[in-house]
């Protein structure tokens, strides 16, 4: 997961659980300048052509689609600094790029016909509450799906598997994967799976977890590690762009990522499952990941996981 | 024992102390009198260096007074000093308040200044209030205390800047008193204030101030029952007349 | 039921880190703040201008900031230190400059006078501070050094930033498995005002204990 990358995020909800979470779940929701209407380029860009809309006898009388349809936006709790997944455009604060915030526009194309999202960064920690206060309609959030997660909310997908893997100082040749990890310094990312993931499988590491992946990296390449643990596609990432790390060995785990939403609403979810089906139908999804995770690994367009295969889901 | 020679003293532009000349013997009693605004003040503060002086020499006990430092402490310590408004320490006792300095200055040891603090105590009158905070004395009682907290040091010389100033008419006498019996006992005094009274029962000498300078230096029955000089004389019969 | 006591022993211990960084971070701000403040009331100019500066610095800058300088410039500088004593060193720095602050405004209520006699009786500038303007000083500012020290046990949720596993930091691990936000971190927020309350009225206490009687 890359909610590491969200500083800002991260120290709001550092503060958000000294202050008392309750009023900062919603105090996140009405940062100004964080809604985030997709440009006229975003509308012309390969990925949103010919984008599926759903009929109009998909959206139910009285259902959260038609909800939406009627407020004219979709409301997406989805990070602004993950790069890849959801990263505004520094030069073009208006511009959200990512796997995620493509789904995202996506989604809102299938219901709107056109790619009107209103953002609405979350807090790893307060997403289950946004969901529940009906602060977002759906949660785009490298999100992914356990079963303890999902007594709490409801998620349509998995829409993408990722794995946590491992990665180190370019000049460690100790360290060939997660099994070298015994007794050894780990940095992971405060709020992602790495923080008990790490301990699950390696017991005798320590674990040390900082609020973002550019602390995460320094924290790397300073030493206070020897190895830093968070999502394969992330840490490829980052290793494309500085050669100083590596990532070593193949993902441990598999991280579903789905789509939150509000628990128990079934109909959204058949929804938006469905909708996904269409968008891996109509290669929307394969144009989404390629030219976004694509852009860092070799490897073909993976296939879609099928929807419903996890526990949870 | 207290010397002044050519004393100038500037507050910004306004000349505070012009050209004063004193000196004071040991065992002497000199009263500084004269209107408000004078500079009686300003002079009494100078000798112990609150003030600092602009031109001239001040010597006590024939040093010259030392600048900042260790040195200008020591002679601090030598010159007892009391105050208009007491200036006890609020939040120490009545017997910390006087054993604080002889056991932080003097290195006296604690029982030793707090014996000796008793005495001084039992001497103005109060011992009974040893234990009490400032606060819950009165007036009189507080500027007695504060007597004896300077005493405690046992000083070569003390200065009283108006220390009666700021009590209820009542209790002025119990303080005069204390006053009275340390310049019988022989203490060398310099002591600012209204009291006429005190003045002449008291003082070896009167100095009178105006404008600051020292218009007049006599005796007490002398100034008082034949000033040398007009502005003296004036003075007199303002204060005298209410 | 609440996940919180499920991993009460996770949650315990962080707490103890938690409340460790608020005591010995406490402890610290408050003596280099009484420091800083010494130094600016001191007579000599250079001392002055630094402790001015000092509290400016620190009051304009924010935490988080210098959590991350700490931890991540200090070892490029060649300083690297464990993460927990590097946060409560940067705690006691940055709340130092508050305490000075509330201590200056301490001494301005100390009367002159005070200060006046204590020199008169020879106590030199150090003693006079020392045992006249700031115990009578820290007497009056007895709540505003209870309110920074209450800031500054809410601040060592920031430290969760930097890798301290604190009370915020376990909370946030407990809740990524548990997804129960509001309830993990209401009851998180109970535990901190159970702090912030225990410290206020601390200071309620020592404040009538030696509040001055004027
Ligand atoms: N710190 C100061 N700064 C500026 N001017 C001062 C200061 N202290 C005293 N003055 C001025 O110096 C002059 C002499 O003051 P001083 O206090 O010595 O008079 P005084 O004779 O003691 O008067 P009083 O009888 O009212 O006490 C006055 O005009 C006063 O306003
Ligand atoms: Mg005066």
């Amino acid at each position: 997961m890359f909610r590491t990358t969200r500083r800002k995020a991260a120290a709001g909800a550092v503060l958000a659980a000294a202050a008392l979470a309750l009023t900062a779940c919603s105090s996140t929701t009405s940062l100004p300048g964080d809604e985030n209407e997709a440009d006229a380029t975003a509308e012309t860009n390969s990925v949103f052509a010919d984008a599926p809309v759903a009929s109009d006898d998909l959206i139910l009388p009285g259902s959260t689609m038609e909800k939406i349809k009627e407020r004219g936006t979709l409301i997406v709790a989805e990070a602004l600094d993950a790069p890849l997944l959801s990263q505004q455009n520094p030069t073009d604060p208006d511009s959200v790029e990512g796997f995620d915030a493509d789904l995202a526009k996506l989604l809102a194309i299938y219901i709107l016909g056109e790619p009107n999202v209103e953002i609405v960064p979350p807090a790893t920690e307060t997403r289950e509450a946004m969901l529940q206060n009906d602060t977002v309609d759906v949660v785009f959030n490298t999100y992914t799906i356990t079963p303890e997660r999902a007594e709490q909310v409801s998620f349509a997908g998995p829409y993408f598997e990722s794995g946590l893997a491992v990665a180190v100082k370019s000049d460690n040749d100790e360290i060939k994967g997660i099994d070298d990890l015994d007794g050894k310094e780990v940095i992971v990312g405060a709020n992602t799976p790495a923080v008990t993931a790490v301990p699950e499988q390696v017991p005798t590491a320590n674990v040390t977890a900082f609020a973002t992946d550019p602390a995460a990296v320094q924290a790397l390449l300073q030493g206070r590690g020897e190895a830093y643990v968070q999502d394969y596609t992330l840490l490829a990432s980052n290793a494309a762009n500085d050669p100083s790390l590596k990532v070593v060995g193949t993902p441990f785990t598999k991280e579903p990522y789905g789509i939150g939403l509000k628990h128990d609403d079934a109909e959204f979810k058949s929804f938006i499952n469905d909708w996904l089906l269409a968008i891996q139908e109509s290669g929307h999804w394969a144009e989404a990941w390629k030219t976004t995770l694509g852009t860092v690994t070799d490897s073909d367009v993976p296939t879609a996981p099928e929807i419903g295969s996890v526990p949870g889901s | 024992m207290v010397s002044l020679r050519g004393v100038d003293k500037y507050f910004g532009e306004l000349h505070v102390l012009k050209h004063i000349d004193l000196t004071v013997q040991a065992s002497e009693v000199v009263v500084v009198v004269g209107p408000s605004g004078s500079g009686k003040s300003t002079l009494c503060r100078s000798i112990n260096r609150l003030e600092s002086i602009d031109a001239g020499e001040i010597r006590v006990d024939g040093e010259p007074l030392p600048v900042e430092g260790p040195a200008l402490a020591a002679l601090r310590a030598d010159v007892g000093m009391v105050f208009q408004s007491f200036n006890l320490f609020a939040h120490r006792t009545v017997l910390e308040n006087v054993t604080l300095a002889p056991i932080n200055v003097r290195r006296v040891p604690k029982v030793d200044a707090r014996r000796e603090a008793m005495e001084l105590l039992d001497r103005v009158g109060i011992a009974d209030k040893a234990g009490h905070l400032p606060a819950q004395l009165s007036g009189g009682q507080q500027q007695r205390a504060a007597i004896a907290r300077a005493l405690a040091m046992r000083p070569k010389v003390m200065l009283f800047d108006e220390p009666t100033s700021a009590l209820d008419p009542e209790m002025v006498g119990e303080v005069l008193d204390v006053m009275a019996s340390l310049a019988a006992e022989g203490m060398t005094m310099i002591v600012v204030t209204h009291e006429m009274g005190f003045a002449r029962r008291a003082a070896d000498r009167v100095v009178f101030m105006d404008q600051g300078q020292i218009v007049e230096e006599a005796a007490p029955d002398q100034f008082f029952d034949a000033p040398g000089s007009e502005r003296a004389r004036s003075f007199l019969a303002s204060v005298l007349s209410h | 039921m609440n996940p919180l006591i499920d991993n009460l022993g996770l949650v315990l211990e962080a707490l103890g880190t938690t409340l460790l960084m608020a005591v010995v971070a406490g402890v610290g701000s408050i003596v280099l703040g009484v420091l800083v403040t010494v130094a600016r009331v001191s007579p000599i100019r250079a001392l002055r201008v630094a402790a001015f500066g000092y509290v400016q610095f620190f009051i304009n800058v924010p935490l988080l900031a210098l959590l991350l300088l700490a931890v991540f410039a200090l070892p490029d500088a060649g300083l690297m230190l464990p993460l927990t004593p590097t946060a409560i060193i940067v705690l006691i720095v940055y709340e130092a400059a508050y305490v000075a602050e509330a201590v200056r405004s301490g001494v301005n209520t100390v009367a002159v006078g005070q200060l006046e006699a204590s020199r008169a009786l020879g106590l030199t500038l150090a003693q006079s501070l020392r045992l006249v303007v700031l115990p009578q000083a820290l007497r009056a500012v007895v709540q505003p050094i209870g309110n920074v020290m209450i800031a500054l046990a809410m601040n060592t949720a920031l430290a969760a930033a930097v890798g301290v596993v604190e009370l915020t930091a376990a909370v946030n691990k407990i809740n990524l498995v548990a997804a129960q936000p509001i309830l993990i971190f209401s009851s998180a927020g109970v535990i901190y005002m159970g702090i912030a309350l225990a410290i206020g009225l601390a200071a309620g206490r020592v404040e009538r204990k030696v509040a001055i009687v004027r």
